[in-house]
């Protein structure tokens, strides 16, 4: 019995990631993706102004000595758009991982427990759903005032019940399979069972559900930042860059068109490898069942 | 099978009700942790002792906290939602003609996303592999990165303000005329809007489909020589429209609840911006309801797709039992 | 000064007015205004039309004739309530566009003003000194919602009679040579005795016919106004926007006649429109960091002092205000005769003068000067002046640091908010005479707790508002300000512009100088007419 838990924990995963290399979307995907993580870590060390530094008046498309001009602030669009991705991209995998680890244990939870916990923990969580996004947001923030740490919680904690929702689909299935019952006969404990039986044989959905949720989450927090709520008004950061130079579009356009290419070029890395994933689990799965 | 569904129904529903009353009672809680209470947030620098007296007597703040959220639940079931702190005004009277004008915008925007989806994701998967399903899974990964408003502000310099001045650049309704006195204004809204949403939708249901159209029961019903039109229409969609209804009720209650930053772009007089000002000035009997209201949408539009998935899929009316 | 390019910052979405009509502007000559007006033919006036005005608001609005917290507001309370006098455009009280046919001072303490003949409340009831009195006892009603504070340092109910059925006597507690000019303050208006804030009756060219919170209010031609000469729009709606980008637009769109505060980087898109026409005005409003005499460590004049020498002016104009204002000097009361009555010379960056008194008071890059500045988010210029405000202190090399922080409105100027409650946070004010400002900054709205202890600035006050002398009242004005240049806990770096745009349809606007929007509004839409 344990030699099937063991192929089925080994084998899986890795052969999802490797196939899914093998298509077309997912490299072309993950190239953009890494191309655009690469700006955003390495953007700092190379900007040629600080990121709140003066350089001219607001909104001059050209300016000696900078390549896209400045922003409305009298900064410098390029560093500006260098600077910015850092804290976007590190808040988006923060909330993604927070909304990931929650909702997938939750998920699993309810599946391996089914009954009554299960009802409950499902019926939380579409309290959670059911509250208005926005509302949520302002009211924190009203409450406590804009931080990193409650824009990660927000916008993670939003995440949760779809991932949670998504995770318990996955496993009731697993969770009445034979190598379970046999795991539970051997007398291993419920968390080990849970984690370490049940977490390896969902993981093609949930590896399809991160990419999904870490799109959300960038839109997310740009979103966030478009509307104002972010802890250092004049960070860098890509979502709140379309949003200061926005009144400005039509004077000076690289404040916003910089940003936007770098959010949307983001979105379509994850969203082809996010593709490629799901085609790849999709027949592993049809495939795996064995049917 | 009857009674199954019936019983199904009753569960969901009373599940949906005590989902509302908690969002209810979370909201309430909330707003009391807020750091200003209304009549603070509303005098501002004018407070003096006496005014914020008067104030928080007239909005009946001066009551113990559950006293001031039994009175309020009470009202809404009695139908009387209170008063404005902000504008005195009726709560009725000011969200009234913006439940009106945010559910047209809704309708009009699900009515044109949702058809094209179903269409472009269905087709897809029929195509799958093919020209037509990479293009349009391009096309929609594209769009779906674009942020609402910068499509909506493309669109308004595209249409409105700098290269053509074709259509309006914000919608107009006067009040008391209905949502629909001004189609023209809201042609960029509801564009952007279907921009917003369809790729969501498109993608979604050609995964779906093209799970449906390599299932079994597909190849069994074009082993029975079943037309190839049949087989798609008859089997395909209904099957494969069902886990999309889920995403599809998401985005409407999505739709309901969060369009602010349309609303904003095209001065939209809908829930969106009502609820920022009101969290904004604490008009705390405006708040409760907007959020009763959202929630009650959400809880509805996903009931309702839970039902429409299960009524659906022929697959699943077999197995609810 | 630069005329054709406009400020950057988007001011005031909500809350710029500060205590608007608070004892308004005195006796002054100083204010300018560029009106780069149209270059419109003069047609002769035509009547009729319904003209459209766009404003930032929301359904936060307030409609009251004696409160106003945004622009949306003033615009409607300037078109449907009128005061008893109003300012020329020398920012001198003047009865022209008031109420009042004469205004008088017997001594500094006592004031007669007889009401005009002839003027009707939209309901068709005659104007009466009961109507004035009860407006003013609303005013002095600490109970009420009302801008009417500042009054209640030198009135009380009992200060305000009315003598005869069109004399209205005012009798200070204080004397006060300015008080014709507070009685031009604009929210100081006059509604029908009996007015409870829900029901808007005025005296004013242009009476309401319905108003929707958040959307829109619309007037009509009152057919009973005082002075018919200068009426010529059918009706005027005033329509609300949430966002300033969709209020240009709908400008540019040419589904709105006029725009209320345009956004200044939209200022080239709506030059390059021959359609439009914008107005820019340099009255002397002025944004401010404040800085508490009596919390650490800005009860430190040091401290103070240092702060002040940070900023570099020059740049906070053109960062801030894109160019779009004149650089200050720590000085308020940029209209009035007496502003800078020393002459100080212009206060520059100085980072080590800075240093070296920082270092006084025992601050250095080992031991460094840590505060936090605050602005709220829902005024668009203070966000600016305190991040550019960061930025500088950062030329300190460590020995200021600044945590600029951005706080929610509702929270930050509600009674327990960060506004006057904490030791560095920002201000907005309308420009106003010195003296009044003074009142307004020392007793109604204390954002500084100034005068410190043992200073005579209080008693200085005193004695310069009961001079009638204007030589005399220079000397003492000049000690106040050399007191508050050297010691005072604002930093005021700039006075700002605003602007408005609007269609080359809409003629007869004043543009001359002028503390409002779109030439005071002209007085309640008064002589506007569309071509």
């Amino acid at each position: 019995m344990s030699a099937v838990v063991e192929q089925v924990t080994v084998e899986r995963p890795p052969s999802l990631v490797r196939q899914a290399l093998k298509l077309r979307r997912t490299q072309v995907g993950l190239t953009i993706a890494l191309l655009i993580a690469a700006i955003a870590i390495l953007g700092p060390f190379v900007a040629p102004f600080g990121s709140t530094e003066f350089v001219d008046s607001p909104n001059l498309k050209s300016v000696p000595g900078t390549v896209f001009g400045t922003d409305y602030f009298g900064q410098d669009v390029f560093s500006r758009f260098l600077f910015g991705g850092r804290s976007i991209l590190l808040l988006a995998l923060a909330a993604t991982t927070i909304g990931i680890v929650l909702g997938t244990t939750l998920g699993l939870i309810a599946a391996y427990n089914r009954g009554r916990l299960d009802e409950v923990i499902m019926r939380t969580l579409d309290v959670i759903l059911s509250f208005p996004q926005v509302l949520l947001s302002l009211l924190v923030i009203s409450m406590f005032g804009p931080s990193n740490l409650l824009i990660i919680f927000t916008v993670g904690l939003s995440t949760t019940p779809r991932i949670a929702r998504i995770i318990r689909g996955a496993a009731v299935p697993v969770v009445e399979r034979d190598f379970i019952a046999a795991a539970e006969a051997l007398g291993e404990s419920r968390r080990r069972v849970i984690f370490a039986e049940v977490l390896p044989n969902v993981t093609s959905s949930l590896l399809v559900e991160v990419n999904l949720r870490l799109t959300y989450s960038i839109g997310g927090i740009a979103s966030l930042a478009f509307l104002g709520f972010t802890p250092n008004p004049n960070s860098a950061n890509w979502g709140l860059m379309i949003q200061e130079n926005r009144v400005a579009l039509t004077e000076q356009p690289w404040g916003v068109v910089l940003p936007t290419v770098a959010l949307a070029l983001l979105t379509i890395g994850t969203g082809l490898i996010g593709d490629g994933l799901s085609r790849v689990s999709a027949g592993i799965d049809r495939g795996g069942k064995g049917e | 099978m009857k009674g199954y569904i019936a019983r199904f129904l009753v569960k969901r529903i009373a599940l949906g009700i005590a989902t509302l009353f908690i969002v209810s009672l979370l909201i309430f809680l909330i707003t009391q942790a807020l750091p200003s209470d209304p009549a603070e947030a509303m005098l501002g620098r004018e407070a003096t002792p006496e005014s914020l007296a008067a104030l928080r007597a007239q909005f009946g703040l001066d009551q113990p906290i559950y006293q001031q959220y039994f009175s309020w639940l009470g009202g809404v079931f009695t139908g009387d939602l209170g008063e404005s702190f902000a504008t005195m005004m009726p709560v009725k009277d000011l969200v009234g003609p913006r439940i009106g004008a945010s559910f047209f915008l809704l309708l009009l925007s699900a009515a044109g996303s949702i058809p094209i989806s179903i269409v472009i994701g269905s087709y897809a998967a029929l195509k799958r592999d093919k020209k037509f399903d990479t293009t349009s899974s391009m096309a929609t990964l594209i769009l779906a990165a674009l942020p609402e408003f910068v499509v909506g502000t493309v669109l308004t310099v595209l249409f409105a303000t700098t290269v053509v001045q074709w259509l309006p650049a914000v919608t107009y309704l006067a009040p008391g005329e209905p949502p629909w006195s001004d189609m023209a204004g809201l042609t960029l809204p509801v564009l952007t809007l279907v921009i917003s949403v369809t790729p969501y939708v498109a993608r979604v249901m050609r995964a779906a489909m093209v799970e449906v159209l390599e299932s079994d029961y597909i190849e069994m019903a074009r082993l029975k020589g079943m037309d190839e039109r049949t087989v798609l229409w008859r089997h395909a969609i209904p099957n494969g429209i069902g886990p999309s209804l889920q995403v599809i009720a998401l985005n409407l209650a999505y739709l309901a609840g969060g369009v602010i930053i349309v609303e904003r772009l095209f001065n939209y007089p809908g829930l969106g911006t009502a609820l920022a000002d009101a969290v904004r000035s604490r008009d705390m009997p405006v708040v409760q309801f907007l959020t009763l209201l959202i929630a009650t949408v959400y809880v509805v539009t996903n009931l309702l797709a839970d039902i429409g998935t299960v009524l659906v899929t022929p697959r699943l009316r077999t197995r609810l039992k | 000064m630069e005329q054709h390019e406009l400020i950057s910052a988007e001011f005031t979405r909500r809350r710029f007015i500060k205590g608007a009509g608070a004892a308004a502007v005195a006796v002054g000559v100083m204010g300018t205004s560029t009106g780069i007006a149209s270059a419109a033919k003069v047609a002769a006036p035509k009547k009729g039309g319904t003209l459209k005005l766009g404003v930032v608001g929301g359904a936060n609005d307030v409609f009251d004739a004696q409160y106003i917290v945004a622009k949306a507001d003033q615009a409607r309370t300037l078109s449907t309530f009128e005061s008893l006098m109003t300012f020329d455009t020398k920012f001198a009280p003047q009865t022209k566009h008031g109420l009042a046919e004469s205004a008088k001072a017997v001594n500094p303490s006592k004031y007669v003003v007889k009401i005009r003949k002839g003027v009707k409340f939209h309901d068709g009831t005659p104007l009466t000194s009961a109507d004035v009195v009860a407006s003013f006892q609303r005013l002095l009603d600490p109970a009420q919602k009302t801008t009417g504070k500042p009054l209640r340092t030198f009135l009380n109910n009992a200060s305000v009679v009315a003598t005869d059925a069109n004399t209205v006597e005012f009798n200070l507690l204080i004397p006060n040579v300015d008080f014709i000019a507070v009685l031009a303050g604009y929210t100081y208006t006059i509604a029908k005795k009996g007015y409870d804030g829900k029901t808007q009756i005025g005296t004013s060219a242009y009476k309401l016919d319905s108003y929707t919170p958040g959307r829109e209010s619309t007037h009509s031609r009152f057919d009973g106004y005082w002075d018919k000469t200068e009426q010529y729009l059918d009706k005027v709606q005033i329509i609300d926007f949430a966002d300033k980008t969709a209020l240009v637009n709908a400008l540019v769109a040419k589904q709105i006649d006029a725009a209320i505060d345009i956004p200044f980087e939209q200022w080239q898109t709506i030059k390059s429109k021959k359609y439009l026409t914008a107005v820019e005005n340099s009255a002397g409003a002025w944004l401010a960091m404040c800085m508490r005499i009596d919390i650490k460590p800005f009860d430190d004049n040091n401290v103070r002092q240092a702060l002040r020498l940070i900023v570099n002016r020059k740049q906070m104009v053109k960062q801030v205000l894109n160019g779009h204002g004149k650089i200050a000097n720590d000085l308020y009361g940029y209209i009035d005769e007496f502003y800078n009555a020393n002459n100080f010379p212009q206060r520059e960056q100085d980072i080590p003068a800075a240093v070296a008194l920082l270092k006084k008071s025992g601050y250095s890059k080992a031991n460094p000067l840590k505060v936090e500045l605050t602005a709220p988010d829902d005024t668009g210029g203070l966000v600016l002046m305190i991040q550019a405000f960061a930025e500088m202190a950062k030329k300190t090399d460590g020995v200021v640091v600044v945590d600029a922080k951005v706080i929610d409105g509702g929270t930050y100027w509600s009674a327990k908010g960060q506004y006057m409650n904490t030791g560095f946070y920002t201000t907005y004010w309308s420009p106003r005479a010195y003296l009044a400002q003074v009142a307004a900054s020392m007793d109604v709205y204390p954002e500084l707790k100034w005068p410190p202890a043992g200073s005579t600035f209080r008693a200085d006050y005193e004695k310069a508002v009961g001079i009638n002398n204007k030589e005399k009242r220079k000397v003492v004005v000049a000690k106040m300000q050399k007191e508050e240049f050297e010691k005072g806990g604002y930093i005021i770096p700039f006075f700002n512009n605003f602007a408005d745009a609007y269609s080359t349809k809409l003629q007869g606007v004043d543009t001359g100088p002028s503390q409002l929007n779109m030439g005071y509004y002209g007085h309640g839409f008064k002589g506007w007419y569309l071509a």
